[in-house]
């Protein structure tokens, strides 16, 4: 069901789901969302939903490195997430490398140093796909790993370009996906640094430049978001702990 | 994000391998779409609604569907499309939602989109139970609604609307709505616009109740199956789905190709009521009738003249005005072979019961004075492959004996001939202009003016090479040795090729001494004006060629671009793609590179000029010895390739002599060949074949090259047949056999008699088409004429067959070279085989476009002429005979008998020869033949052939 190059902006500027180029799909956020963990976060971004539940840190069961904690991430999808049931597996390849992608990007950003002997456990499981996945995933761990109140240097956001046809289409879905050639990248908003840009598929050169530029400003989108939620939450921590009366 | 809503759409439907697929669709609504009235939104500059208009259209659907020619009309305007009605076009009929939008880019005419399906107050979901069709009715009620009650007291909405029920729904919402037909009455020049108006199923009832042409009672046709039926069956394999193509010299029946029916490549329908209101071009569904009612291979041929008032029989080939001379006879020779190469005699016979999908276009039509019954007439279009249609029309005396344009409407199955409306008027039948006019329309080629947007991307006025365009270049203006210079037809102003060679120094000479030569092609670099994905640059693409009629020709870029900023002419400093060559002294390759340069053209002379340069031997200046030069090295290539098996192929084409004021042509002549022709035709050979082997070796799925495949197995059998008659034989095991065997076909008493015959073998092979590699195997790149392995088109982008296919082709070659990248649509092989599939249309219609043209001009010719010439007999039917007047390059048929008359003639079926008391016609024979132009329907003139020696004996 890919959408043909010339369907995925009408020329009265909307995509096919109603938004227009440089408008991200609503993201939905939860921190806290599964009450037994040490930090969890439950993101929906348009149809994309993706529940990350973090543990730890604590003691680590492996050898290893024992002046900085060590971090492992573990994803599963559910089998019916895209729609047609299909058994995925843990170690299908697609999950593996983006169980590295997400474990690479977040050894630079949390202070793994301040928990030596330790491990951090990270669990993601993603519910329904729909397109930016990455992007997803990327942003529910951040906000776990917050949740479980890990030492991080900084937020780490990601947002996904799709350039179909010659046009940048910010957080394609699934449908949009299938066009053409898409990139996500995982910013840093406050150090304004980039700690991860993945590219699947072909993209002229000279335009790099300006596909990063608005990958930018999507993870900046998603930033003022996820921290609203995370403030949120810290109110409804503080309040339930009498710590807060406002 | 604040202003948007989202709501999730789920549906379920199988995928490809057979599983269930659960879609999950979020689709947002939100507040600020744009409602082009400045009374809605005052602060949107950019409205495309006016503020003083007394009212604002909506249309439905099915008023956009039927009545797009009436709102190409300037009178309505103000008008607002919703969302909704574009989607449903589009995925109705493309070609209109292209008009469409068209209608919407035009700022005079002040059409809005308003994207009602992403508005919150007017996004409408489907209910359970309700159908599509319903909702979108539905959506465009509310989507109404809202407009009327944002625009209360200022402005009126009315919709627009042929469906009665959603009529009634909106008049019971209390929302102002009326038929297209009372609405367009209402309005103040009614009378014009009412002509264009289509006319519906239901309303064509009451039109004939009100005194409209008698219809025969009851159904003259089967009424067709219900869809659902249609699919079932067809994926059973009871019923075959193919498309329909109207015999050419028999329009009375058709042909639908099928693949589902075992041992028959096609279904016969052999008169009307089996075509069952089907016309040329549709996608039909037939049932075969019983093996019994099949038909014998040989038939007749078209029976002559029309017979009573109604029927439309005339013979397309007798018709100079009929699309296309060659491809009539192609495709007959074909279906003759198809039919002979079957073990059957009989062929499949079967009648429509469906009709998938329509391929109605405008048609270009005359009138029928004496058809008129009260408003009704009849009008004949000029392609005879449709049937006469039924107009309604209040200025009949205004449009006798002019061309005009028809849309199709409908055909109900109690007409004979289906119903249409009055488009447009073209001019007077016989008028130069409105001739051409009318074949370009009917060819569907592009005729607009390049708009201010395409000539924008061309460089201003005064342009000359920038100085570091030329520092990226390899510079060959003055490089010692290197004379380039151009070969082409006098007169030529578009020079897209030129050539040089010169003689290596012996220290760049071969190992062992032996001279060396380095040749190059210099092809105009269209691709340094033309960028990927410029508004100049998708106009070429769409009309993907330059399409030359006799005495004008319709460009696929701007003519500045051509003739001037391109072409490569005398002592002017040109950009060129050049493909450069060492070649030995017996013209093998040593090697080849391709570069980017600036070149000055020494000489751009005519075929003649350069022949008479290298036949005087006292001339020794360089120029003329780089011709030589250029000479020698084509004479091996050809030799070589003719070792190959390259065949020397003909076509009947002649040229016209134009009256340099009237411009009506005064005379004919035949194209003249030269040596110097094919030494230009050999290099352009060498260049295509050299960048095809490249872009294929470096893009092995996304190249786009061209093919020609091998003849189909029996698609000699008939020429041979005929050829044997006459002692000859044609050895089609290959290419190089029937090289030589051709050659072979000699009649020392007769010269055209070779000439004839690869006429005729031409038309038995197939076509070439481009495609993209990585649609095909590798053994199947192969151009069979040109005895090629690989082969592109690389060296015309600018004139005859001005190809978008080369331009692509330059794109590949500048990325390998590292030029300039390409964007990735150029490397995704599905948009490759959409660019092919247009291409590949474009250029047949370009070819047949031009062909009609010299159609209507050998018509001109002989309207105050009347010759006898010498003609060949090319085939021979039971009542009549096919004859090719080399001459003229006309073919026509010729009747031996009139209809229901006695056949004077005894047929013999199995060696198509006619027989009768001291006279025998074969085909190959040589008649003299009286070509006039028959005037007895004054609208329609044609052409008519008669024997007039030997004497016909008649009944």
């Amino acid at each position: 069901m890919a959408v043909r190059h010339s369907e995925v902006l009408s020329p009265e500027g909307f995509r096919v789901d109603g938004r227009r180029a440089n408008e991200a799909r609503r993201l939905r956020l939860r921190l806290g969302a599964s009450p037994g963990a040490d930090g969890s976060a439950y993101v929906e971004l348009g149809n994309t939903k993706v529940l990350a539940t973090v543990s730890g840190p604590h003691e680590s069961i492996r050898k290893g490195a024992h002046d900085a904690a060590a971090l492992h991430v573990e994803l599963t999808t559910l089998p019916f997430a895209s729609g047609v049931y299909r058994a995925h597996g843990r170690s299908d390849r697609a999950s593996q490398e983006l169980c590295a992608a997400v474990r690479k990007s977040f050894e630079a950003v949390v202070q793994l140093h301040l928990y030596a002997r330790t491990q951090i456990d990270v669990a993601v499981c993603v519910m329904q796909t729909d397109g930016g996945v990455r992007s997803a995933v990327v942003n529910a761990v951040t906000l776990a790993l917050v949740d479980a109140g890990v030492a991080m240097e900084d937020f780490l956001c990601a947002c996904s370009v799709g350039a179909v046809g010659g046009v940048l289409l910010l957080d394609p879905n699934a449908q949009e996906d299938q066009a053409g050639s898409e990139l996500s990248i995982a910013y840093l908003p406050r150090s304004e640094r980039i700690s991860a840009v993945q590219l699947e598929s072909k993209l002229p050169a000279s335009s790099l430049d300006e596909v990063m530029n608005v990958a930018i400003e999507g993870c900046k989108q998603m930033f003022d978001i996820m921290r609203g939620a995370v403030q949120i939450r810290t109110q409804e921590l503080l309040h339930s702990r009498g710590m807060f009366n406002a | 994000m604040e202003h948007m809503a989202a709501v999730s759409r789920v549906f379920v439907k199988r995928t490809r391998r057979g599983q269930v697929k659960t879609h999950v669709r979020q689709h947002y609504l939100r507040d600020d779409v744009p409602s082009g009235s400045p009374h809605i939104d005052p602060a949107d500059a950019e409205c495309r609604l006016s503020a003083s208009a007394p009212r604002y259209l909506v249309l439905d659907t099915n008023v956009v569907l039927h009545q797009i020619d009436l709102l190409e009309r300037p009178a309505l305007c103000d008008v607002i499309l919703l969302q909704t009605v574009l989607d449903e076009v589009r995925h109705n009929k493309s070609s209109i939602y292209k008009r469409l939008r068209a209608l919407v880019d035009d700022d005079r005419r002040r059409f809005h989109v308003f994207c009602n399906e992403f508005h919150r107050e007017t996004y409408t979901a489907r209910e359970t139970g309700e159908s599509p069709n319903d909702r979108n009715d539905r959506a465009i009620r509310r989507a109404t609604q809202w407009y009327s009650r944002q625009l209360e007291g200022v402005c009126e909405v009315l919709l627009l609307t042929d469906d009665a029920e959603n009529l009634r729904l909106a008049r019971e919402a209390g929302l102002r709505a009326e038929r297209v037909r009372s609405f367009v009455s209402s309005l103040p020049n009614a009378g014009d616009l009412i002509e264009v108006l289509a006319l519906h199923e239901e309303e064509a009832g009451e039109a004939e109740a009100g005194g409209g042409r008698k219809q025969n009672e009851g159904q003259r046709y089967t009424p067709h199956l219900p869809m659902s039926t249609i699919s079932r069956e067809v994926e059973a394999g009871s019923l075959h789905q193919g498309k329909l193509r109207v015999r050419s010299h028999n329009t009375r029946q058709a042909t639908v190709s099928v693949r589902s029916v075992p041992g028959h490549s096609e279904v016969l329908l052999r008169d009307r009521e089996a075509m069952n209101r089907a016309t040329e071009g549709d996608i039909v569904v037939v049932r075969l009738l019983s093996e019994d009612r099949w038909k014998d291979t040989n038939e007749r041929l078209g029976d002559p003249a029309a017979d009573d008032d109604l029927t439309t029989s005339e013979t397309a080939g007798a018709s100079m005005f009929a699309a296309d001379q060659e491809m009539v006879a192609q495709q007959d020779w074909e279906q003759e072979q198809q039919a002979k190469s079957q073990k059957t005699s009989k062929r499949a016979c079967g009648e429509v019961v469906g009709i998938v999908k329509r391929a109605w276009r405008p048609l270009v039509c005359v009138l029928e004075r004496d058809s008129g019954t009260g408003n009704q007439y009849l009008v004949e279009p000029v392609d005879m492959k449709f049937p006469k249609i039924n107009i309604t029309t209040r200025q009949a005396d205004l449009l006798v004996g002019k061309l005009i344009v028809v849309a199709l409407d409908f055909w109900e199955v109690s007409h004979r001939f289906p119903t249409g409306h009055y488009v447009r008027t073209l001019g007077n039948v016989g008028d130069q202009e409105a001739e051409s006019d009318s074949i370009l329309l009917t060819h569907d080629v592009r005729t607009a003016e390049f708009s201010a947007q395409i000539q924008a991307c061309l460089p201003a006025k005064g342009w000359t090479i920038p100085e570091d365009e030329i520092a990226r270049r390899t510079d060959l203006r003055n490089k010692p040795g290197v004379i380039v210079c151009s070969v082409d037809p006098p007169g030529c102003v578009d020079i897209d090729d030129a050539l040089h060679a010169r003689l290596l120094p012996v220290s760049e000479g071969g190992k062992d001494g032996s001279p060396l030569y380095e040749c190059g092609v210099h092809i105009a670099d269209v691709g340094h004006f033309i960028k990927q994905g410029t508004a100049i640059d998708r106009e070429a693409a769409t009309r993907g060629s330059t399409v030359y009629l006799t005495t004008k020709r319709i460009d696929m870029v701007p003519k500045r671009l051509g003739e001037d900023l391109c072409s490569l002419h005398e002592q002017v400093d040109r950009l060129a793609f050049s493909c450069i060559w060492v070649i030995d002294e017996d013209a093998n390759i040593v090697s080849t590179r391709f570069e980017k340069t600036v070149i000055r053209s020494a000489a751009a002379m005519s075929y003649e000029e350069a022949q008479v340069r290298m036949d005087d031997k006292s001339m020794t200046d360089p120029l003329t010895l780089n011709l030589r030069s250029l000479n020698a090295i084509a004479k091996k290539l050809k030799a070589r390739r003719t070792a190959a098996g390259a065949l020397s192929l003909a076509s009947p084409e002649v040229r016209f002599v134009l009256d340099s004021e009237s411009r009506d042509p005064t005379d004919v002549q035949m194209y003249q060949l030269r040596e110097s022709n094919s030494m230009v035709e050999e290099f352009m050979l060498l260049a295509n074949i050299s960048v095809a082997k490249e872009i294929t070796r470096a893009f092995p799925q996304c190249a786009l090259l061209r093919r020609h495949p091998s003849p189909a197995p029996g698609a000699f059998d008939a020429l041979n047949g005929y050829l044997g008659q006459h002692g000859f034989q044609l050895d089609v095991s290959s290419s190089l056999a029937l090289a030589q065997s051709l050659d072979e076909c000699i009649k020392p008493e007769d010269p055209y008699f070779n000439r004839l015959v690869r006429i005729l073998t031409t038309r038995s092979m197939q076509q070439a088409r481009y495609f993209c590699s990585g649609s095909v195997v590798p053994e199947e790149y192969l151009h069979y004429g040109l005895a090629a392995p690989i082969y592109t088109h690389f060296t015309s982008p600018i004139r005859r067959r001005a190809q978008y296919a080369d331009q692509v082709v330059h794109r590949l070659l500048a990325a390998i070279i590292g030029w300039e990248p390409v964007n990735p649509e150029t490397l995704d092989p599905a948009a490759v085989n959409d660019l092919v599939e247009n291409l590949n249309t474009r250029h047949t219609m370009a070819q047949h476009a031009g062909r009609a043209s010299v159609a209507l001009f050998t018509l001109l010719f002989f309207k105050e002429r009347e010759v006898t010439e010498d003609a060949y007999v090319i085939q021979v039917r039971e009542n009549g005979i096919v004859v090719l007047v080399p001459r003229y390059g006309i073919e026509g048929i010729v009747y031996v008998c009139a209809r229901n008359e006695k056949n004077p003639f005894t047929f013999d079926n199995k060696l198509n020869i006619l027989t009768a008391p001291g006279i025998t016609i074969r085909a190959f024979d040589k008649l003299r033949v009286l070509i006039r132009v028959d005037s007895s329907k004054p609208h329609r003139p044609k052409l008519q052939l008669s024997v007039v020696e030997p004497k016909l004996p008649t009944a």
